[in-house]
This record gives structure tokens, sequence and C-alpha cells, in this order.
């Protein structure tokens, strides 16, 4: 399988499985739902996914280096509770390396956290950085 | 035609050595210099002869295995001294130029910086003559 499949299934299925997370937010994403006029219908809060990856090879093994950038959307008018939803991200993620099928996680931290004002909506911003071996 | 860097191993026992990234190999060679007034101000060396004839490999790259760790800490001097070492150029398709002989490990250092994985750099000086085959 591809790394870009199992990172991101191990990552969801964590995320999905933390019953404080999920008490929070309304789902987690890695595409939200598209409503008929091509906006989203996506319940608030949320939490997008998105994955970026690099190459982090030896010459005798193979390797990834994974940014995961954590979307957090909120509409209460106030940052608390994306923050608060950062937080059970950085509880669940930080230093919490995943088993992956066929990988081996040598490290997950989160790099930077962040929330902005989005048009009235809440837009928070985490960087996880994942060093991925191949088995 | 060039050659990726990737293709070019060091090898322990026939085995290419886990988690090099970057890996050298430096001749180094001084002749006996025997200038004398005759020479008009030109340098000149024995022919045929060098004085010194060094070899030395290094390697750097993410540690994995630890078996250049292990060397290093060994508290046996026995353990530094390999026959069984071999550097292969890298070769797309025929079959590699290599140097084998008995090498010193002569350095070790290992990293481990906080957000990512260990690293280490090695250092192999010959002992004695190597042989290079070359490749097809």
């Amino acid at each position: 399988m591809a790394v870009e499949v199992d990172f991101q299934t191990a990552i969801y299925a964590t995320l999905i499985g933390d019953t404080p997370l999920m008490a929070m937010v309304q789902a987690v994403y890695s595409k939200k739902p598209q409503d008929n006029d091509a906006g989203s219908n996506a319940a608030f809060p949320y939490i997008t996914m998105r994955f970026f990856y690099s190459e982090n090879d030896t010459k005798s093994e193979n390797g990834h280096n994974c940014l995961l950038r954590l979307h957090t959307w909120s509409r209460t008018g106030s940052d608390k509770e994306t923050k608060q939803i950062q937080g059970l991200l950085y509880n669940l993620l930080h230093k919490n390396e995943p088993s992956v099928t066929g990988h081996t996680v040598i490290s997950l931290v989160r790099e930077s956290s962040d929330v902005a004002d989005d048009d009235g909506t809440t837009h928070g911003v985490c960087d996880y950085r994942a060093l991925i071996q191949v088995n | 035609m060039a050659t990726a860097g990737r293709l070019c191993v060091i090898k322990k026992a026939g085995t290419a050595i886990a988690g090099l990234r970057v890996n050298s190999i430096t001749w180094n060679g001084a002749g006996i210099d025997v200038t004398d007034k005759g020479d008009g101000a030109f340098q000149t060396f024995l022919t045929d002869v060098l004085a010194t004839d060094t070899l030395e490999i290094s390697g750097e790259g993410i540690e994995d295995g630890n078996v250049l760790r292990n060397l290093a800490l060994s508290t046996d001097p026995a353990d530094k001294f390999m026959t069984d070492l071999t550097y292969e150029f890298a070769a797309d398709a025929d079959a590699a130029d290599t140097i084998s002989g008995s090498f010193i490990l002569t350095s070790y250092s290992e990293g481990s910086p906080y957000q990512e994985a260990n690293t280490f750099t090695a250092t192999f000086v010959r002992n004695g003559a190597h042989t290079f085959t070359a490749g097809a």
C-alpha cells in the first residue's frame, strides 16, 4: 500500500477514536462534503486534514518526511473552541507515534499552531511533522 | 555517463551499512622531495616512489542498526580493525569498481537532534595495501 493511504488511515483512526475530541467536533474530513450550491454543508466545528510528503531516503532504506496540517473550523465567534480542539489534537498526536501499516513512524511532533479569523469562521492551523520509515 | 550517488555504498561483510546517505573516499599521496640546486627552483620528486600513500573512507547518515556505534563504543581495540570492509563505486548496469582491504575505524560521532532522527558520521583509514577491482 502507499504511505499516503496508510498514514492518513492511522491519523484518521487516532482522531475519530478519541472520545473527548469527538465530543467537541462534528467530524474529521480529508475532504469536506459539498452542498448543492458548491459550498460546504459540513456542520461546525470540524477538522480537515492535509498531508504533504517529501522523500527522506537513505542508501539502504526508503523513508518519508510528512507535514501533517490539521485545519480546525469553528463558528462560535471566539477563538476558544478552536484552541480547545487544538489542545486535544496536541494531546493525541504530539510525541505519540501511531502504528502505520507497512511503515514505522520514527517521530511525530507538533511544529506550529495558529488561529486566524476567516470571514466569520475561526480557522485554526496546526502543523505536525512525521518521520516515516518504510518497513 | 554520470551515475547516481545512491548506488555507491560501503559494505561490511558484504552487507551495505544501513542508513548511509553520503559516503566519500579520499586518497592522498606525497612524493619524496629531492630538489637540488640544479633543478632551477623547480620542485622535483624521486621517481616512482611515494613517501606516504593514504586512503580514507568516510560516511554519514541516519543511525539504523547500530553496527558502527557498537564497533566504536566497544572497549576492545581489535573491534576497530576490519578486514571485511569494501567500498563499492556506483555502477548502473555493469559490475561496480570496488575497493577492499583492511581498515581501521578511527572516528565515529553521533548526533541526536530533538525533532529529527539520530545521525552519525564515521571514518575508516586503510591499514596496509588495498585491493582495487575494476568493474566490467
